[in-house]
């Protein structure tokens, strides 16, 4: 399992951002939190979402899919902190509303060729020609982690036969924003944090 | 370290019958580990400000007056806290000037010390220790940031060491100085110049990037064609020709034909005067014309048939012979024979104290994780554990791209010039020039602060 957290436009933390569903069954039942949400995701797998109650875009939902196809080694224990960011911005969002399909990879910076610019990830977000290969370049730069796709599809009745929704990869989706350490408890579908004393191991994270 | 004790037991073990391997093998490994140890002491004993040894309290590095800060910030470092219970150290191998040292243990021994990756060679034991401890046998997995970053390089932010093409010098230039490398160039009493490494120091810090194309949806009224996926692959063929390896032995027949002629004589005297006259019906000369010597008749060489004698003699000498001569034809395929050899066994042993300065640098940071934003101290600690001085100190740092330098940041306990240079690649290299040779068994510690980009 791989944490990812999904961040809409114009997200504080304080769930204002908007709502982020995901589906846990071909059915269409989903575990819906706050954005920027936190979710352990199975390599491998092709996840549908739902994002809705975003402020800019009243009324409007998308269902993007998150495919998965690499994972980080984080330190034990830290796992929740290194999700892999997944930042979806008013102007994807638009563009997708508009009938656009939005295709986006996300990679890990190869170190040595990183841009030598401070920044955050979500201005590193770069627009490639549409004729280009996406995981071609991200393969170049670094190593490709995640595929988002996000158009205007909305499902039908025959969602649930067509797969749609997915067809009931596991997903446990973190009660909280990310931020402290957790750890994934044994309850399907929803994660529970420790208390924050707990969090914290020793020797991990010396400070000055 | 493989010493001396370590041939003398393998040669006396070869000796002895084997009965008593078992016996000499103990002995020698007693023997070993007495040595360690008492190589230990003496170390652990005379080097000064060393934040890796239990018994640092008697630094000489303490008796210059600014480096009494910096010990104590230093000592707030998280590298010597958890070591302080578990007495393993190690040490940097030493090497000249075009060596290669990448910050990994020749050996293959590599061992971690928190954010810390001591390349090193030789434990060494505390100072009282009666029976050296000895190595945990079970499987021990190593988490430390150092050996998961050899795993996952791209997930780590690492700084130090000589990554890539070596650090090395051509026409007093140095070259090989990338990004991440991080060494310390001296020259000893003798006026040879060395260049050291430091080890290699990793925090967890992944950065992602992303790369979107937004496309127009278009609506298919062609179909789909199949996908036709023709995959000619030539067979591979593997001719194997080999020579006959013949051998014609021709032996001729051992049969020699001798026709001798014979020569008849048919002498027809008259009866004249004998009364019963004898008529010789025949006389068989089985001796060819070639053959009639007197020496052959009579036994009497004459000087006349000499030549001829010899003659005849090397003839007899040629047929006599019971073998025709033999020709034999033998023809074989060259055969290349290559032979490569190897050392097997290197033994050495490793005088350290002998008098002659020696630099050893290592590097660690404060932080074991860090995000893109935060800040992390480097403290880079230098040692002369020679006896003699050293000259003409610069340690050198190029930091990766990465790293953000924060200005002013940079400290040094003796006095010198701190040289910041544009490394070409978005950062910069840090360059700390001593002012006064390092006296041995002196140390000191220089850090610098920097951003994670």
């Amino acid at each position: 399992m791989q944490f990812v957290k999904v961040e809409l436009p114009n997200s504080t933390g304080e769930g204002d951002g908007g709502q982020v569903s995901f589906y846990t069954n071909p059915q269409g039942e989903s575990t819906t939190t706050a954005s920027p949400a936190v979710a352990a995701l199975r390599v491998g797998s092709v996840y549908r979402l739902k994002i809705s109650d975003m402020p800019d875009f009243p009324g409007a939902e998308l269902f993007p899919t998150i495919e998965l196809i690499d994972r980080l080694h984080p330190p034990r224990g830290r796992e929740v902190e290194f999700a892999i960011p997944i930042v979806l911005t008013a102007e994807e969002i638009a563009k997708a509303l508009e009938g656009r399909l939005v295709t986006k990879v996300i990679y890990l910076e190869q170190p040595d060729r990183a841009a030598p610019v401070r920044n955050t990830t979500a201005a590193r977000n770069r627009l490639a020609d549409p004729r280009e290969n996406l995981l071609a370049i991200a393969d170049e730069a670094g190593r490709p982690m995640v595929i988002v796709r996000v158009g205007g599809r909305l499902p039908d009745a025959a969602a649930s036969e067509t797969g749609f929704f997915g067809f009931g990869e596991p997903v446990q989706v973190l009660d909280r924003p990310a931020g402290n350490a957790g750890s994934i408890s044994a309850q399907p579908g929803r994660l529970t944090l420790p208390a924050p004393e707990q969090q914290s191991r020793p020797g991990e994270a010396e400070t000055e | 370290m493989i010493s001396g004790w370590t041939r003398f037991s393998v040669a006396f073990t070869w000796r002895q019958p084997l009965a008593r391997c078992a016996s000499q093998l103990a002995l020698s490994a007693l023997l070993l580990t007495a040595c360690s140890c008492s190589t230990a002491r003496k170390q652990t004993a005379s080097t000064a400000a060393d934040p890796f040894l239990k018994h640092d309290a008697t630094a000489q590095v303490a008796s210059n007056p600014a480096a009494g800060e910096s010990r104590k910030g230093y000592a707030t470092s998280p590298a010597p806290a958890p070591q302080a219970a578990r007495p393993h150290f190690d040490e940097q191998n030493d090497f000249d000037v075009g060596a290669r040292s990448d910050g990994r243990n020749p050996q293959g021994g590599a061992r971690t010390n928190g954010a810390i990756q001591l390349t090193a060679a030789e434990e060494r034991c505390p100072d009282l220790c009666d029976v050296c401890p000895i190595p945990c046998e079970g499987a021990v997995i190593d988490e430390s940031p150092c050996a998961s970053a050899k795993l996952y390089p791209d997930e780590y932010l690492c700084d130090g060491g000589d990554r890539d093409y070596p650090i090395h010098y051509e026409d007093d230039q140095m070259l090989g100085f990338e990004t991440e490398d991080a060494a310390v160039e001296y020259r000893d009493d003798s006026g040879k110049r060395h260049v050291k490494p430091t080890n290699r120091v990793c925090v967890y810090s992944p950065r992602f990037a992303a790369v979107t194309s937004i496309t127009q949806s278009m609506e298919d009224v062609g179909g789909s064609r199949p996908l036709q996926a023709i995959a000619a692959a030539a067979g591979t063929g593997l001719s194997n020709r080999e020579a006959t390896f013949a051998q014609h032995q021709r032996d001729g027949s051992e049969r020699l034909v001798t026709r001798v002629r014979g020569s008849g004589l048919t002498n027809s005297a008259s009866p004249d005067v004998v009364d019963r006259p004898i008529g010789i019906h025949g006389h068989v000369h089985t001796t060819t014309p070639l053959l009639d010597f007197a020496f052959l008749r009579t036994g009497v060489m004459k000087q006349a048939e000499e030549a001829r004698l010899a003659e005849s003699i090397q003839s007899a000498r040629v047929w006599t012979r019971d073998q025709n001569p033999v020709v034999t034809a033998k023809s074989e395929q060259a055969i290349e024979l290559k032979g490569h050899f190897k050392a097997l066994e290197l033994v050495g042993q490793e005088n350290r104290f002998n008098g002659q300065g020696k630099l050893r640098i290592v590097k660690s940071a404060d932080k074991r994780i860090a995000e893109p934003g935060d800040i992390v101290k480097f403290s880079i600690r230098y040692d002369n554990i020679g006896d003699r001085e050293v000259h003409d100190v610069v340690i050198v740092d190029n930091l990766t791209p990465r790293l953000e330098y924060i200005t002013d940041s940079a400290t040094c306990d003796r006095d010198g010039a701190l040289q910041v240079e544009d490394n070409g690649e978005g950062s910069v290299i840090l360059k700390w020039v001593l002012d006064e040779p390092l006296k041995g068994r002196s140390g000191g510690v220089v850090t610098f602060q920097a951003i994670v980009r």
